[in-house]
């Protein structure tokens, strides 16, 4: 990455702002020259942010992933190498195939509620008027924007056993039973669901406005095109709405399957991992291992196998991402 | 080519308003919508407006009102008692200012960048172009809170500790990679005859991007921004980590203040995260205007 | 470097972007601190009142002529944002760090060595256990006590006083007897006499060193759990009755915090809290109408007739960072802390913190309101954490709140939990960090 960004800096820097524009202008200089230097004046300043600001610290973090990298060598900035040793430890730990486990089966479940349920919503908001699609997206939007800290703390609150909303409705409504005083965080199953139903409420708002902007793009002229031809409702979104959508959707499923692999703050403010460490997921190991054993090489190790994890699990559809809808 | 706006659509819809021929389409789709639609929609209003309208009603209750085994589902009697209690906590305004600061520079900054990004991504075709998307997009795989360390010991090497540059930049990195493919897949969904037809005119890559594409991708750039937005409004390690002096805290180390060892204000907490909410609300509202007339803009292509 | 990247991207309208950025960068102009004449310390948020701070800021340019710059920070991740500080060569000179936390900064070389000040520090007094202990690693003092805040029980006298009870209890039987007739006063289902959840590690400590048990013993350098012991187990076993019989069945899992014990207490659902004078504090404060009917008391010894429990003894110390460029000047800092002045007029007074010496504590007892003197008799006898860098690990991680929630919800037997919790804290305690 960071050689991609200096090249793009040595011609990115030559010309001003001024030839800059000119450069790229399409019937004057060569093709070739023309090729290189717009994109490269376009990227260069994302490039060089992300070079510096992620991808110097990503570099560290692969290191200390190889260090006996603990307090003693953050305070005293001396770092042992030890080899694949963090690796190891992580392989050979009891917990790790549970906490894999747990984190993908987790995973594909949040991912696949929340795009179903995101999906359904955006073709619902184009098919209900201005007002109903305001308020919905207006209440989305606030779900979607109340910081995590809160909403986990608003959750923390509904589902408390004694105080909560929640074990009252349910008890009023009679049909389960009497849950007065039940608690929701003390068997695995439960404390799972609580966590899932809260962030299938933090995420399928921006599902659902992500994708209704992109259905909004979709240009009138397809659908009405399709009516005059006949189709109706379920083909016309398998037809029209569908192929369109086909590269925002890909990307939003990939950003799910990253995001929802990575969940920490829900899990770790609900649940802490427990109970006797049966919600623990790949980012909270990662994070007992860096931040509560002070052990940041076998964390950084925790988080260099997530990563490669995720590259092997979205390898065909970040491919397939790349190509469709490119007709460079 | 009409250009109205309508203003029925302020959720941004890309019903655009074409010629007059269209109007008897027009006039099946309005009736092809059902009232089971519409019923579901308010259902799903129903269930995600649960949570933030209970965390309202438990903000506006007496402190002694909140423990309560049977819920009251309106605050009686409403009390502003939290809301007092919140205003006047130490370090409220400054922080509201510093944070206020460090997100809409952080909106612009990646605003900017992602757009120029995804339009050379999109629309040019260069070496390494595929493994600079596929790079970016691996970089979000690594888990946020194994980065802290890291990054904290690289601002150290430049300088950018306790500096708010620091801060947006790392914002900034946060949310590109995102903006860059959610922009990348609204510029893909633009017909290329458009610029084909730019170009014959004449008209220059930097002509092309300002006038023709921006106004294009808006939608995009609003639902970016509200990402980078509310990235860079929630964000509490990062700024707490970085930041050393009191006076440069931003609103979600001020909103943690209200847990401390002795306990937590739960009433003050929720009547902050409130206070807190409405900027993010304010922004969206505001954007929301953008959209609509982005979309008549937009509405010139049909 | 940096700014030339930033121009060269200005050639495609970044101008604006940049000007915001780089203003709001110069506003700060380096907070490095490492001049000669100004100190820079931190402390933790509630620790002082503003008045408290003005006063020793004034103290302290009075004695020094230098300057004394406070921050003061936020409880939570204070540990992470402590350890990337400290790590830096510009770190604050001097760091308040809760007692149980001082062991991870100390053993891995963070921490400036104080114990040639100690028996100055300590004014020809002993320190409180709970302070100095964790704050010793192998012999030597790598913190200062600052201020403690002991735990006692804190009831509401006019709920007692409905269930004809008007004196604090003096035995365990006796506080059962009363709390048995608080409970036959008020039947609603939230309505509990105390209001203690099985989280509160705390309390459950003082039940298991009760019961002469201990949480971790060291013998050459290996730490050993002393869970398992059988005297540790009537400890646990102990606390569970008790938490079971007197607090309502949500709060066996319920997390430390939600719903805040205080507010269960100012709201009348219980009679009966653990405490320290800051719970005491922030009770009147909140519900007014209470003032005059909270009093206090040691828990009484379950298994030592005629004694009070040992508490866990909580409070902060003072740590000087090893890369301190003012040395001299922070330990006159410290030396300023721990004088009379400080410790009394205004931690004790200003700011309702205990003094961190048992003479001191002597001497402040008659000074305080009769409704805090309880938490003094409390304070001098306490327990203390391990001193290991690896108990950190366990507040961290939280597995110390799942194992008495665990014991307390009866999901597995006393005896398993801490089979399983003792093999992670072995673990963590004698963990290289």
């Amino acid at each position: 990455m960071s050689s991609d960004t200096s090249q793009m800096n040595a011609r990115g820097i030559a010309p001003t702002g001024a030839d800059a524009g000119r450069g790229s202008h399409p019937p004057r200089g060569s093709a070739r020259r023309r090729r290189w230097v717009a994109p490269v004046i376009l990227m260069a300043p994302a490039m060089v942010v992300l070079a510096v600001i992620l991808g110097y610290p990503l570099v560290r973090l692969v290191l200390n992933s190889f260090q006996d990298f603990g307090l003693h060598a953050l305070f005293t900035g001396q770092n042992e190498w030890i080899g694949i040793a963090n690796y190891t430890a992580i392989f050979t730990d009891s917990d790790f195939l549970p906490v894999i486990g747990r984190t993908l089966v987790f995973t594909l479940g949040l991912c696949v509620a929340c795009m179903v349920i995101g999906m359904a919503m955006a073709q619902l908001m184009t098919r209900v008027g201005g007002f109903t699609r305001m308020l919905l997206s207006f209440i989305l939007i606030l779900a979607w924007a109340l910081p995590t800290v809160s909403s986990t703390l608003v959750w923390q609150w509904l589902f408390q056993p004694l105080y909560g909303v929640f074990n009252w409705v349910i008890t009023r409504l009679g049909v389960f039973g009497d849950y007065t005083e039940h608690s929701w965080t003390s068997e695995p199953f439960q404390a799972f669901a609580i966590v899932f139903i809260l962030i299938v409420w933090q995420a399928v708002p921006f599902v659902a406005l992500t994708l209704y902007a992109g259905q909004s793009q979709i240009s009138s002229d397809y659908y009405e095109a399709a009516m005059l031809d006949g189709a109706t409702g379920w083909r016309i979104y398998r037809s029209v709405t569908l192929p369109f959508l086909r590269p925002v959707l890909y990307l939003v499923a990939i950003l799910q399957v990253i995001w929802h692999f990575n969940t920490f703050n829900q899990l770790w403010i609900l649940t802490q991992g427990g109970p006797n460490g049966k919600t623990t997921t790949l980012s909270i190991w990662s994070f007992q291992k860096a931040f509560a054993s002070n052990s940041f090489g076998q964390g950084s190790a925790i988080a260099i196998v997530t990563a490669l994890m995720l590259m092997v699990i979205t390898f065909f559809y970040i491919r397939r991402l790349v190509h469709s809808g490119e007709k460079l | 080519m009409t250009t109205t706006a309508q203003p029925a659509t302020a959720a941004g819809t890309a019903e655009v308003v074409g010629g007059t021929a269209r109007g008897e389409v027009r006039r099946r789709r309005r009736r092809a919508k059902n009232p089971g639609s519409h019923l579901l929609v308010y259902v799903l209003c129903v269930i995600w407006i649960f949570p933030i309208y209970w965390m309202l009603n438990t903000s506006f209750k007496a402190p002694a009102d909140i423990l309560s085994t049977t819920p009251a589902f309106l605050p009686s009697p409403p009390s502003i008692q939290n809301y007092i209690d919140a205003f006047t906590k130490a370090g409220f305004i400054s922080s509201l200012l510093n944070s206020l600061g460090v997100t809409l520079a952080t909106v612009v900054v990646s605003i900017a960048l992602g757009f120029l990004a995804s339009a050379a991504l999109t629309k040019f075709r260069f070496f390494g172009r595929r493994a600079i998307l596929i790079t970016i997009i691996c970089v979000q795989m690594i888990p946020g809170t194994a980065l802290l360390i890291p990054l904290f010991l690289s601002f150290k090497s430049l300088g950018l500790l306790n500096n708010y540059a620091g801060i947006v930049l790392a914002y900034v990195a946060t949310v590109l990679p995102f903006s860059i493919w959610v922009l990348r897949s609204f510029f893909l969904a633009l017909p290329d005859e458009i610029e084909e037809a730019a170009k014959v005119d004449g008209a220059s890559t930097w002509r092309i991007l300002r006038s023709i594409y921006l106004p294009l991708v808006l939608p995009g750039l609003i639902s970016t921004s509200v990402f980078a937005f509310i990235n860079a409004w929630n964000d509490y390690i990062t700024a707490y980590v970085m930041l050393e002096d009191q006076s440069k805290y931003t609103l979600p180390v001020w909103l943690v203040s209200f847990s401390t060892n002795e306990g937590t204000d739960y009433g003050g907490l929720i009547a902050a995260s409130v206070i807190f909410s409405l900027p993010v609300v304010i922004f969206f509202v505001l954007v929301q205007r953008n959209l609509v007339s982005g979309m008549s803009a937009g509405a010139v292509k049909g | 470097m940096w700014r030339k990247h930033y121009l060269a991207a200005g050639a495609v309208g970044l101008a604006a972007a940049l000007a915001l950025t780089a203003c709001s960068s110069g506003s700060g102009g380096g907070g490095d601190g490492g001049s000669s004449t100004t100190l820079d310390v931190w402390l933790m948020q509630n620790t002082l009142t503003p008045a408290s701070q003005k006063q020793l800021e004034q103290k302290f340019e009075a004695k020094t002529g230098a300057k004394l710059k406070i921050s003061i920070q936020q409880w939570d991740d204070i540990n992470t944002k402590m350890t990337t500080a400290l790590a830096t060569d510009t770190p604050p000179d001097v760091v308040e760090i809760g007692n149980t936390d001082v062991p991870l900064f100390a053993a891995n070389g963070a921490l400036a060595d104080q114990t040639a000040e100690k028996s100055k520090l300590a004014g020809g007094s002993t320190f409180l256990t709970g302070l100095e202990g964790p704050a010793t690693v192998d012999g030597k003092m790598y913190a200062a006590p600052f201020y403690a805040g002991a735990r006692g029980v804190i009831y509401n006298t006019d709920l007692w006083s409905k269930a004809g009870i008007t004196a604090p209890p003096t035995s365990w039987d006796e506080f059962t007897a009363d709390l048995d007739k608080v409970a036959a006063t008020d039947s609603a289902p939230d309505f509990s006499p105390v209001y203690l959840t099985g989280t509160y590690w705390y309390g459950g400590f003082t039940f298991v060193s009760d019961a002469g048990g201990s949480i971790a013993t060291e013998k050459g350098g290996t730490w050993t759990s002393g869970l398992t012991s059988p005297a540790a187990q009537k400890g646990l076993s102990q606390f569970k009755a008790f938490q079971n019989k007197y607090s309502t069945t949500a709060s066996r899992t319920a997390p430390l915090d939600t719903p805040d014990p205080n507010a269960v207490f100012g709201t009348g659902k219980t009679s009966v809290i653990f405490g320290n004078g800051n719970s005491v504090a922030t009770i009147l404060s909140t519900y007014p109408a209470l003032k005059g009917k909270v009093g206090t008391f040691a828990l009484p010894s379950e298994n030592h007739p005629g004694k009070a429990s040992p508490t866990y003894l909580g409070g902060s110390d003072l740590g000087i960072a090893a890369k301190s460029k003012n040395l001299a000047l922070a330990k006159k800092f410290i030396a300023l802390i721990t004088s009379r002045s400080v410790q009394i007029d205004q931690l004790v007074k200003l700011d309702g913190h205990m003094p961190v010496t048992t003479k001191l504590l002597d001497e402040a007892t008659p000074e305080v309101s009769p409704v805090l003197r309880a938490f003094y008799t409390a304070g001098k006898k306490s327990y203390s954490t391990p001193a290991a860098p690896g108990w950190a690990t366990i507040e961290t991680d939280q597995s110390v709140l799942a194992f008495f929630s665990e014991v307390a919800a009866g999901t597995s037997t006393p005896e398993q939990s801490a089979q399983t919790f003792s093999a992670h804290l072995t673990k963590a305690l004698n963990a290289n960090q």
